[in-house]
């Protein structure tokens, strides 16, 4: 599994650990974001940050990873490089997800 | 349009209209569609653009746009088989970059080219799509887009403006 996981401060924080998200990863990707983030309840921000490109497939990948989120459980971004973000930006998948710049952002965005 | 003896589409009547760039610039690339060429395709292109002197956004573009297009072609023109063959020619001429890719494949449905699609994201997360983004990035990040069949090939022909 291309994916590292921690628990900090109540959020679970989820990183990919490869290159690109693209149609030859996107059904594994999926199916790794629901093994990793199952037995948990916390809100989870995936860090992109490795990743330099993401093609519609691995946007698909992601938004599939929300939706199979139980009820009421948040995924969040962090992170996203320039061409990640363009890809987002452009299909307006932006206003969906709370992405923040960094981790440590995501994780006091979300404190009440 | 010149005649230029030799270029690569003169054997081909179909696609003469579109053949405006002579050969010495131009890039080729010829493999069996799939995920990893398609990866490897990719990573062959973003080389030469950047042996070209070409960064930036422009090359992220383009490396996106062809991501879908290979994609699509992997998994529609070549929906009935495991893979076929793929053919791409990329040059650069009066500051547009142009790269025509040829399958022969499943031709698009009679009704052309796909559309820009709909942007509208649905507010219940459940309705969210999953899929169908890949025509609207082309669209969006390309300066012109044709497809043409002829003989049996799916032509399509995507521009991009780099100055």
């Amino acid at each position: 599994m291309d994916l590292s996981s921690k628990i900090e401060r109540d959020v679970q924080i989820v990183t990919a650990e490869l290159d690109r998200i693209d149609a030859a990863v996107a059904i594994q990707f999926k199916d790794w974001m629901r093994d990793v983030t199952a037995g948990n309840e916390c809100r989870v921000i995936l860090d992109l940050g490795k990743v330099g490109f993401i093609d519609s497939s691995g946007l698909g990948a992601i938004v599939a990873s929300l939706k199979q989120m139980p009820d009421g459980r948040r995924l969040d971004l962090a992170c996203l490089q320039p061409t990640v973000e363009k890809v987002f930006r452009l299909t307006r998948m932006d206003t969906v997800f709370a992405i923040h710049r960094t981790v440590a952002e995501g994780l006091g965005h979300g404190r009440a | 349009m010149r005649e230029q003896p030799g270029a690569h589409f003169h054997s081909d009547p179909a696609a003469r209209g579109s053949a405006r760039t002579p050969g010495d610039t131009g890039f080729h690339l010829s493999f069996e569609s799939g995920d990893l060429a398609t990866r490897d395709a990719l990573k062959s292109v973003v080389g030469n653009l950047h042996s070209r002197g070409l960064g930036g956004e422009l090359v992220g573009s383009v490396e996106l746009v062809l991501a879908e297009i290979l994609n699509n072609i992997s998994e529609h023109a070549y929906a009935d088989r495991p893979t076929g063959p793929v053919d791409l020619r990329m040059s650069v001429s009066g500051g547009l970059l142009r790269v025509e890719i040829v399958d022969q494949g499943i031709p698009l449905p009679d009704t052309g080219l796909p559309g820009m699609g709909d942007a509208d994201v649905p507010a219940e997360t459940a309705e969210l799509p999953e899929g169908g983004f890949g025509w609207f990035l082309i669209h969006q990040l390309t300066e012109s887009l044709q497809y043409r069949r002829d003989t049996g090939r799916n032509r399509l022909t995507v521009t991009f403006a780099c100055t």
